[in-house]
C-alpha cells in the first residue's frame, strides 16, 4: 500500500521485515539445541492408574514435588516406571502439557492458560485439582484452585451449593451463628 | 458428614477440607466468610482458610476484621491482600495486621492504598526480613512515602512489584537483598515531585535469561543477556563496560508532539546520546527513532558526526528510523565490525540510504 505523508511516499509493507522472520529462525533452532540437549539427560517414566506409561524428563519431573521426593528419598531404579495410582493418563498428559509450557513459553503463557482452563468442564477440572494436589505441583495448583474461584466468585449460594455439590442442611444454623462480616463490606 | 453427599455417584464431588480452603484463600474474607451458610460442614470451615484479604473503604471494616481474626481458627495465613481506598483510618491497624500475616508464615503480599495521606509510611520491620515471602506487591498512591530500612533480607523473594513512591535507592535495597528474585517490576511515579518517571522490569528466567526494560518519557531501553552474566547489578551501579554479550533495544519516543520546544528536542537526544555511548560495547543492537527531525533541523548542527560512540563490538544492527534527516542514519558508519544490518521497511522514503555492511 502506498500512502502519501507529509508529501513524501511511504511504503509501507504488510509482512514482516525479512530480518525479524530470519531472528525467528534463529530462535527456533536455539530452542531446537536445548530441547536435544535435555534428551541426552535421563528421562523417569511415570505409570498412570490405566497403565499408561509416560516418559518424563527431569525439568517437568521438579515440578512434581511429590515424585522427586520418592527420587530423592528411595533410590529408585529409573527402569521401573514410578506408579502413580490416583493420576489418569489424560490428566498426567494435562499435567505434563501445563508444565511444560509453564517452564518454556514465556511469551504467551496467559493465553496458554486462558485455551488450557477452556478445554475442561467442571468435572474435569476438580480430577485435575486433586491430581495436582496429589502430586504437588504448586504452579498447577495454586492456578487450579484460582480459576474456581473466578467460577464461584460472586455466585448464589444456590450456585455453589451445585458447583460443590453440597447438600442445604442449614436452615437452622443460618440465624445461630452470625458470620464476622454480615455483608457490611463494601462491594465495589 | 453428609450421608446423601458420601453415597453420590460423583466420588470426587467432596474436595478435601484443606484444598477448598485452599480455594476460598482466593476471594476476600468476607464472601469466604459468607460460605458458612453453604452446609453445616462448610460452617466452620472459613476459620480454616489461609488467607486474608480485604477491601475497606469504610471505618466501621475495622471491627469487622478484628472481629473476623479473633474468630479464625488457624495462625497460618498465606496470602495477604489488602485493598484500602481510605488509608487514613486504616494505617494504625495495617501494623497489627501485617504483623499477624508475618507470623502466619506470609507467603504472598499485596497492598493497595489509595487517597492522600501526608506522611511517611513505614512498615513493621520484621516485613523487610521476612524469611517466607514470595511474592510481595505494594501500590502505593503518589502521596504515601514508603520508608524503607537499610537492610533488606527477603530469601524466598520471587516476583516484587512496587508501585509507589519509592526512590531508585530504595529499589536497589530490595533487589540486593532478594537472590531469588524472577521478576520485578519498579515503577517511580512523576508526580513525587522530584523524581522523573520511571518504569523499571527486570526478569530472571529459569533458563537463564536475564531481559531488563527501562522506560521512561524519553525512550524505551531492553537489554537482554542469555549467557548467564547477571548484568543487573551493573546496570544499576551505572556500570556498563561490560556489556557485550548482550542484545540491547532501543526505542525513542515520539516526544515532539508532547513537548513542543526545541530545548526538550535537544535534551531527549542527550540522552539518547548518553544511552548509546553506555552501550557502545554491545554486539547486538535494535534502535527506533520514532522522533521528527526535520522540524528541527538547525540541530543538525549541535549533534555531529562524532557525538556518536564508535561501536567496537557490534555485529548485528537493526534500524527503524522515522525521519531521513535523523543523525542516527549515520550509525552503521560507525560500527567497524558490522556484519548484519537491517531496516525496517516500515520507514521505507530512505530506499536509497546505503546500508554498509
Amino acid at each position: 500500500m502506498v500512502i502519501t505523508a507529509k508529501g513524501k511516499e511511504i511504503l509501507e509493507i504488510a509482512e514482516e521485515p525479512e530480518y525479524v522472520m530470519l531472528a525467528k529462525v534463529e530462535d527456533l533452532k536455539m530452542d531446537m539445541l536445548r530441547i536435544v540437549e535435555e534428551e541426552e539427560i535421563k528421562k523417569i517414566r511415570l505409570k498412570t492408574s490405566d497403565e499408561a506409561t509416560f516418559e518424563v524428563e527431569p525439568s517437568i519431573l521438579k515440578e512434581m514435588k511429590r515424585v522427586q521426593s520418592l527420587i530423592n528419598t528411595e533410590a529408585i531404579d529409573t527402569s521401573v516406571a514410578i506408579p502413580l495410582p490416583n493420576i489418569t493418563s489424560r490428566n498426567l498428559s494435562r499435567i505434563i502439557d501445563f508444565c511444560w509450557e509453564h517452564q518454556y513459553n514465556t511469551e504467551n503463557l496467559e493465553e496458554f492458560k486462558g485455551r488450557f482452563l477452556k478445554s475442561l468442564n467442571h468435572q474435569e477440572l476438580k480430577e485435575l485439582l486433586l491430581a495436582a494436589n496429589y502430586l504437588n505441583i504448586k504452579t498447577l495448583f495454586d492456578f487450579l484452585c484460582n480459576s474456581f474461584t473466578d467460577l464461584i466468585q460472586n455466585e448464589s449460594p444456590e450456585f455453589i451449593r451445585d458447583f460443590f455439590n453440597i447438600l442445604n442442611d442449614t436452615n437452622s444454623v443460618k440465624s445461630m451463628h452470625a458470620p464476622a462480616f454480615q455483608g457490611s463490606i463494601d462491594d465495589d | 458428614m453428609s450421608k446423601i453427599e458420601d453415597s453420590g455417584v460423583d466420588r470426587i464431588s467432596k474436595l478435601p477440607d484443606e484444598i477448598v480452603c485452599h480455594i476460598l484463600s482466593f476471594l476476600p474474607s468476607n464472601e469466604s466468610t459468607a460460605t458458612c451458610l453453604l452446609s453445616s460442614r462448610w460452617r466452620f470451615l472459613w476459620r480454616m482458610v489461609p488467607s486474608l484479604h480485604f477491601d475497606c473503604n469504610t471505618s466501621e471494616t475495622y471491627d469487622h476484621v478484628d472481629n473476623f481474626l479473633s474468630l479464625r481458627a488457624t495462625p497460618i495465613i498465606t496470602r495477604f491482600h489488602l485493598n484500602c481506598k481510605n488509608p487514613c483510618f486504616c494505617i494504625p491497624y495495617i501494623q497489627k495486621w501485617v504483623s499477624k500475616a508475618i507470623h502466619g508464615k506470609v507467603e504472598q503480599l499485596n497492598m493497595f492504598l489509595c487517597e492522600t495521606y501526608h506522611q511517611g509510611f513505614m512498615f513493621i520491620p520484621t516485613l523487610f526480613t521476612c524469611t517466607t515471602l514470595v511474592t510481595l506487591n505494594l501500590n502505593f498512591s503518589d502521596s504515601v512515602y514508603l520508608h524503607v530500612p537499610p537492610s533488606v533480607h527477603l530469601p524466598s523473594l520471587k516476583t516484587l512489584q512496587l508501585d509507589s513512591c519509592l526512590s531508585l535507592y530504595d529499589f536497589k535495597k530490595f533487589f540486593y537483598g532478594s537472590p531469588s528474585l524472577e521478576l520485578a517490576h519498579f515503577k517511580q511515579s512523576p508526580r513525587c515531585g522530584f523524581l522523573p518517571e520511571l518504569v523499571l522490569k527486570i526478569v530472571r528466567s529459569p533458563r537463564g535469561i536475564i531481559q531488563l526494560s527501562h522506560a521512561n518519557e524519553i525512550c524505551a531501553i531492553v537489554i537482554e543477556c542469555d549467557d548467564g552474566y547477571d548484568f543487573i547489578r551493573d546496570y544499576l551501579e551505572g556500570d556498563f563496560e561490560k556489556y557485550v554479550k548482550v542484545k540491547a533495544s532501543i526505542v525513542v519516543h515520539d516526544t515532539n508532539s508532547k513537548f513542543k520546544s526545541k530545548f526538550r528536542f535537544k535534551y531527549v537526544h542527550e540522552y539518547v546520546f548518553v544511552t548509546l555511548k553506555r552501550l557502545r560495547n554491545v554486539e547486538l543492537l535494535s534502535f527506533s527513532d520514532f522522533s521528527s527531525w526535520t522540524k528541527y533541523a538547525d540541530y543538525d548542527e549541535e549533534f555531529t558526526l562524532d557525538d556518536l560512540p564508535i561501536f567496537q563490538n557490534l555485529v548485528k544492527l537493526q534500524l527503524d528510523i522515522k525521519d531521513y534527516d535523523s543523525i542516527y542514519w549515520t550509525l552503521p558508519t560507525r560500527c567497524p565490525k558490522l556484519r548484519a544490518a537491517a531496516r525496517d521497511n516500515r520507514s521505507d522514503v530512505n530506499k536509497d540510504m546505503k546500508i554498509s555492511c
